[in-house]
């Protein structure tokens, strides 16, 4: 559901704790750096980017085609696939094949898809027990918190916040704050989950359409954990997730956690074909959206993604503002972009500074900012600008076209500022002038220096 | 329930078309793979075996089961505790401290091992241990993941995992945990 406040009040609540945004913005740099380190080590990274962003412009081209491919491979293969055009479709679909078997405890691992359609409060609803065995995952789920970030989803969480949660619900040591001990308790706790769950949930990181296989990648080892272990195995993905085949499923096994944490590989690269002897694997197979979104070309780009979050650790308005502030439920660059014309507060897209850093290290070349510049107009032009964005902007492109426009405004401003009160110059400012002083005019505009020095 | 046809057909005029699949040839990585794969697999967490005999390994395996260790192995010509014929279920592996597998393919640039369903009992028999085992040889290195993709002659009905280094986390405050769901040690040995 949308939220009625903007982006810059969201962000309000998470920068209130301002020592807390500088080690969030820090922690996010870490990755950033981390990816650098790894990028630079392959001579061919940009070829690879380039290559990674056609071959996903040709499955682009051709997406129903290859569904139709990997669907049949799939079926060949002895798994069984589904279709969904929404989120109820693909909850109602997934609590049918559960309940026809009589599951009552889904272990589940890491899958953005889930969190879209909501499946979790849904499956519970009907009495199904859900475990998200991913450990940041976990910690969200007992604490009753949504993500703040595709990969690495507790990164607004410090560390005594955890432990303090663990002594609640798992019994740790109070004040034991050590990652090692938290994740270890974690790790103990959930190896009884992972041994009673009767089915198993994990999303898909590339569905390989020639083999009828798909990849899923992981450093914990939970999806395979869950699935090696249950007589069923749901497997759940956006149509975007297809690629054409092993070669193309390689390249971006190669770069996508590279891109994200700066690993040359996550730990487990995991290739499923068919469905271990004597169990069930289901695909399902979701649209809710991306159907539509993939008929505007100045939108549709936004599925060459293969959600690395790599965008987000760059954003200078994300590792500050935090994954919370976001409308959608994915935040930063990314989920500006896929969300463009569905958002309603009219604001997200201003949480931008149009610096261009998300599109120069997305590892498949989406024109993240050029999405969002372009959801900016459309808001323009539809007539939902804020109030003071309705005015200050025409104007300030009225003044900014006429260079004597411009001067006089120059000198208004300067006078304006000399003789406003700072408090009063704030109310004008406002927003902007929250946390920042209104600058100081110099004595003289460059052009009145130009004119008297280099002038004639 | 949505049918195929009618979940295809919302995709049939989308905005973007006419993009040809471009080449995915990339460069090879040659020579000294040993070394960097060595390096890649220190890098990623993983650790060298200090032999590149079997019989060392072997040694370090009879060292373990008189430790009361329990030990599955999956390799010709090292044995184990457990007889890999009894396992009839992967619930059957909840107490295994070490699986050792055979893998046939290294990739030198990320220090993972393939493992394929082929060489194993049951798949969970690589994620369940305590400490992995892989076994392989130094021709079996490869440079890039693309050029071992190529090697997979069979994934069609079948499963297989690029295991690179031990089980981790880094979901509490970025600090690296080892040994989250999975082993908490990786071992690769290179046998001649």
């Amino acid at each position: 559901m949308a939220d009625p406040t903007s982006h810059a009040e969201r962000s309000a609540i998470f920068i209130r704790n301002e020592e807390r945004v500088d080690w969030h913005s820090e922690s996010l740099l870490n990755l950033r750096d981390k990816r650098d380190i790894q990028t630079k080590s392959l001579l061919e990274w940009e070829k690879m980017r380039e290559a990674a962003s056609q071959m996903k412009m040709n499955v682009l081209s051709n997406i129903s085609d290859y569904l139709q491919l990997f669907a049949d491979k799939c079926t060949d293969n002895g798994m069984v696939v589904h279709w969904a055009v929404d989120d109820k479709e693909h909850n109602d679909i997934i609590a049918k094949i559960l309940q026809d078997r009589g599951k009552t405890k889904l272990i589940k691992s890491k899958s953005m898809l889930t969190e879209e359609c909501h499946l979790v409060p849904h499956l519970e609803s009907l009495g199904i027990e859900c475990i998200e065995s991913d450990l940041g995952e976990r910690i969200l789920q007992l604490k009753e918190e949504a993500p703040s970030h595709i990969v690495v989803p507790a990164i607004h969480l410090k560390k005594e916040e955890i432990s303090q949660l663990f002594h609640e619900k798992l019994g740790t040591d109070k004040y034991c704050c050590d990652p090692t001990y938290l994740a270890h308790a974690a790790r103990k706790s959930l190896r009884e989950d992972f041994l009673t769950a009767d089915a198993a949930m994990t999303g898909v990181n590339m569905a390989i359409a020639d083999q009828g296989a798909f990849v899923v990648c992981t450093n914990e080892g939970n999806a395979d954990m869950g699935a090696h272990l249950a007589d069923l195995h749901i497997a759940v993905m956006g149509v975007d997730k297809i690629v054409p085949n092993a070669d193309a499923a390689a390249l971006l096994m190669r770069m996508l956690a590279r891109n994200a944490t700066g690993q040359p590989s996550t730990s487990y690269n995991s290739i499923f074909a068919s469905p271990r002897e004597g169990t069930e694997t289901h695909i399902v197979i979701v649209d809710n959206g991306r159907s539509e979104r993939l008929k505007n070309k100045d939108h549709a780009e936004v599925y060459k993604c293969i959600r690395c979050g790599a965008c987000m650790n760059t954003c200078p308005v994300y590792r500050r503002s935090g994954g919370h502030s976001y409308e959608y439920f994915i935040p930063g660059p990314i989920g500006l972009a896929i969300n463009a014309n569905d958002e309603s507060s009219h604001s997200d897209a201003w949480a931008c500074t149009m610096c261009a850093s998300c599109t120069n290290v997305c590892p498949v070349k989406v024109p993240l900012h050029k999405i969002i510049m372009h959801h900016r107009e459309k808001i323009a032009e539809s007539g939902h600008l804020p109030y003071a964005k309705s005015w200050y902007m025409p104007t300030t492109a009225a003044i900014l076209k006429s260079p004597n426009r411009l001067n006089v405004a120059i000198k208004v401003t300067k006078i304006g500022l000399q003789l406003l009160p700072q408090p009063l110059g704030n109310i004008v400012g406002g927003g902007w002038t929250k946390s920042r002083e209104l600058p100081k005019m110099p004595k003289q505009s460059f052009a009145a220096w130009h004119k008297k020095n280099r002038g004639k | 329930m949505t049918s195929r046809d009618s979940f295809l057909a919302r995709f049939k005029d989308t905005a973007i078309s006419g993009h040809a699949l471009p080449s995915l040839e990339f460069a090879k990585i040659e020579a000294p793979l040993k070394e960097l794969f060595s390096e890649l697999l220190i890098k990623v967490g993983g650790q060298l075996g200090t032999s590149n005999k079997k019989q060392a390994l072997q040694n370090f395996v009879d060292l373990q089961i008189e430790d009361g260790y329990q030990v599955l192995s999956l390799v010709n010509g090292i044995k184990g505790n457990r007889n890999p014929l009894e396992i009839t279920s992967p619930h059957q592996l909840s107490d295994i401290d070490y699986t050792i597998t055979p893998s046939s393919i290294a990739v030198a640039e990320n220090g993972s091992v393939w493992i394929d369903e082929e060489q194993l009992i049951t798949r969970n028999s690589v994620f369940i241990c305590q400490h992995l085992i892989a076994v392989t040889s130094v021709n079996n290195i490869v440079g890039t993941l693309n050029e071992a993709i190529k090697k997979i002659n069979k994934i069609a009905g079948n499963w297989g995992c690029f295991v690179s280094g031990p089980s981790k986390t880094a979901d509490i405050e970025q600090a690296l945990v080892i040994g989250a769901h999975g082993p908490m040690t990786m071992t690769v040995w290179l046998i001649e």
